[in-house]
């Protein structure tokens, strides 16, 4: 019995542990549900060597100065758990990831030198920027076996 | 029974003979409830006075006394069985409880037996797409004054989507701001925005074969179902506005709007 109710206390108490956890991990997330609506990211294989990054985003009913991705980096990983850094699109040297004076913006990056047997995983920070200031969130697409 | 009592009842078995109180003990031990308050006096009275001569206690009365005592440690250890299941029963249950109560809160749905969609404290999702995209709407009409809404309506046909899911009615004064269709390898999307001098409404709807990965972004309150039409609505709170985030038709619908319940209820109704 006295086993029991160690075991109930236990359990219980990581349950609440967890529910606090949960909340102290959005309260220290930027409230970036200001800015933005709905969104998606995916990667899609186009051909033996290329993959195509997308993502879309809508503001929260508002009309913003920019919209769209800020950064876009592609990863690469031989096991599909230890993954490195290959390369890196910005909003300043690829125009099509930003559009002005909207309320919704969606595009795609291609990467066109994919190498077969690696599996690859892009990072999409998506943007919004008008003048209360600028949201940003982080969304990590499907991965792609090559 | 108080020792007194016991005392007393004592000294009276001492006046009965021994086969007398063989006879009633073995009565008592033969009935379907014997009495201990009775049994056991005897008992002490006959064990006095084996110390001074041999008592014959019959066989048969001591086949019935050890019966009784089996009898009575079972029933004792079942009670005792039955009360530590039942505890048992109660305390998982009451784990069970706490647990089903915390999920909602880190994983998210208005139902944890839910299983078209999902939210977290910050999102929306889907999980899976509607089966119903290709049900046949022969009956379905779409009319609204609306100039912008009947465009929109049009860019949805255009994509093979003639049901129920563009509204027909909108508060006086929004005006088309834009209308977008994209294509994707992920499906297809058609964003619409109204606005006023002041306020806009934003509409949008991701068409997929195999289900997006779109995520609705919400404030960390409780999401309250609106069901219409036989279809559920999904109302949050994102930032200053209202967001409905429903599935018909194969379509996934985002809805935002800087309007009070009232009127979000009712742009809705309107695409029925």
């Amino acid at each position: 019995m006295k086993k029991l109710i160690r075991v109930v206390c236990m359990v219980l108490t990581l349950s609440l542990v967890a529910s606090v956890a949960a909340q102290s991990v959005d309260a220290v997330e930027p409230r970036e549900s200001a800015f933005f609506s709905s969104h998606s990211v995916s990667l899609h294989k186009t051909s033996s060597t290329s993959l195509k990054v997308c993502f879309d985003v809508v503001s929260n009913a508002l009309i913003m100065d920019e919209i769209g991705a800020s950064m876009i980096e592609i990863y690469r990983s031989s096991n599909g758990v230890n993954w490195s850094k290959i390369k890196t699109y910005y909003k300043s040297n690829t125009s099509s990831m930003i559009c002005t004076n909207t309320t919704s913006h969606s595009s795609n990056v291609t990467y066109t030198t994919a190498l077969s047997g690696y599996y690859y995983m892009a990072g999409v920070t998506l943007y919004a920027k008008n003048s209360t200031g600028i949201g940003e969130k982080l969304r990590y697409t499907n991965i792609v076996y090559m | 029974m108080t020792d007194r009592q016991k005392t007393c009842q004592n000294k009276d078995f001492e006046q009965i003979s021994t086969e007398h109180l063989n006879e009633m003990l073995q009565t008592e031990l033969k009935k379907d409830l014997p009495d201990d308050s009775v049994v056991l006096p005897i008992l002490n009275t006959l064990q006095e006075r084996e110390k001074d001569y041999p008592v014959a206690i019959p066989n048969e009365v001591i086949d019935l006394w050890v019966e009784h005592e089996k009898q009575t440690h079972v029933e004792s250890s079942k009670l005792k069985n039955k009360r530590g299941f039942m505890l048992r029963v109660a305390a998982v249950a009451a784990v069970i409880c706490l647990i089903l109560i915390a999920i909602p809160r880190t994983v998210g749905a208005g139902s944890v037996f839910q299983v078209l969609f999902r939210w977290t404290e910050s999102v929306f999702e889907f999980l899976s797409p509607d089966d119903n995209r290709n049900d046949p709407q022969a009956e379905y009409v779409f009319e609204s004054d609306n100039k912008g809404l009947q465009q929109l309506y049009n860019k949805m046909v255009a994509v093979g989507v003639n049901g129920p899911v563009v509204p027909m009615w909108m508060p006086d004064g929004y005006d088309l701001f834009e209308i977008k269709t994209t294509n994707s390898p992920e499906g297809e999307k058609i964003h619409a925005a109204f606005a006023t001098d002041d306020r806009i409404i934003v509409i949008t709807y991701r068409i997929s074969e195999q289900g997006t990965q779109a995520q609705y972004e919400k404030k960390d309150e409780s999401v309250r179902i609106y069901e219409y039409a036989g279809v559920q609505h999904c109302i949050t709170k994102n930032d200053i506005n209202l967001s409905v985030v429903w599935m018909n038709n194969g379509v996934e619908c985002v809805l935002n709007v800087c309007e009070d319940e009232e009127i979000v209820r009712k742009i809705v109704a309107s695409i029925y």
